[in-house]
C-alpha cells in the first residue's frame, strides 16, 4: 500500500517536473512577449501545483503546508502574470504600435473602473445622508 | 525507485531553470527579464520543496512559503515600478 502511494507521489512528481519543463521550453522558443507569458504562466502554476500534490503523497505529515503554499501560489501566479500582461500592454503597445483594439480596451477598462468608483462614492454620499 | 524518480524530477526542474536563466540573460527587452524572473521564482520555490523532499526536513517549506510571498510582492513592485515610468 505505502509503495503505491510512493508511485504514485514519484510519477506526480516527474509528471509536474515535465511540465515545467515546458514552461522553460516556451519561454526560451516563443518569438513574442505575450506568448512567453502565457507559456511562463499557465504550465508553472500546473508544475507546481502537481509537484506539490506528488511531495504529499510522498510525505501526508506536510500535508496541510504544502496545500497552504498551493493555495498560495494558485490566488497569486495568475494575478502576477496578469500584472506584468497590463504593464506590457500599457508601457509597450500603445506608444510605438497602437493597436486599435487593445487601446480601446484599455481606454473602456478605464471608464468602467471610473464609473464603479463614481457609483460607489455615490451610495456613501446617500447612506450617510439617510442615517 | 522514489529516490530515482525524485532525482529525474530535480533534473528536469534544473534544465527548466536552465532555460529561463538563459531567456533572463539574453532578453532583449526589460519585459523579457522580469517574466524571465516570474518563472524563474516559481521554479525555486519548486526547487526548495524538492530539497526538503531530499533532505526529509518539513522545516524548508517554511522557507518555500516565505519565498513564494516576498517573491510575489517582488514581481509586482517591479510591474509597478515599469508601468509607471511611462
Amino acid at each position: 500500500m505505502e509503495s503505491l502511494l510512493d508511485m504514485m507521489g514519484g510519477l506526480l512528481l516527474v509528471a509536474g517536473a515535465a511540465f515545467l519543463l515546458l514552461g522553460g521550453l516556451g519561454l526560451w522558443r516563443m518569438p513574442d512577449l505575450f506568448n512567453r507569458i502565457q507559456a511562463g504562466a499557465k504550465t508553472t502554476t500546473l508544475g507546481t501545483i502537481l509537484i506539490l500534490a506528488g511531495t504529499a503523497f510522498l510525505h501526508p505529515e506536510w500535508g496541510f503546508k504544502l496545500l497552504l503554499i498551493g493555495l498560495f501560489l494558485l490566488f497569486t501566479n495568475p494575478l502576477s502574470s496578469q500584472c506584468l500582461l497590463v504593464l506590457l500592454i500599457v508601457a509597450v503597445l500603445r506608444p510605438h504600435h497602437k493597436q486599435p483594439l487593445i487601446y480601446l480596451l484599455i481606454l473602456y477598462q478605464k471608464k468602467i473602473n471610473q464609473k464603479s468608483f463614481l457609483l460607489k462614492k455615490k451610495s456613501r454620499l446617500k447612506k450617510r445622508f439617510l442615517t | 525507485m522514489v529516490e530515482a524518480l525524485i532525482a529525474l524530477a530535480a533534473i528536469l526542474t534544473g534544465i527548466a531553470f536552465l532555460f529561463a536563466l538563459f531567456r533572463f540573460i539574453k532578453g532583449p527587452s526589460t519585459f523579457d527579464r522580469v517574466i524571465a524572473f516570474d518563472v524563474l521564482t516559481v521554479v525555486s520555490i519548486t526547487f526548495i520543496v524538492l530539497s526538503a523532499l531530499i533532505e526529509k526536513r518539513g522545516i524548508y517549506l517554511d522557507v518555500a512559503l516565505v519565498y513564494a510571498l516576498l517573491s510575489f510582492l517582488g514581481v509586482i513592485a517591479i510591474a509597478r515600478y515599469l508601468e509607471g515610468r511611462f
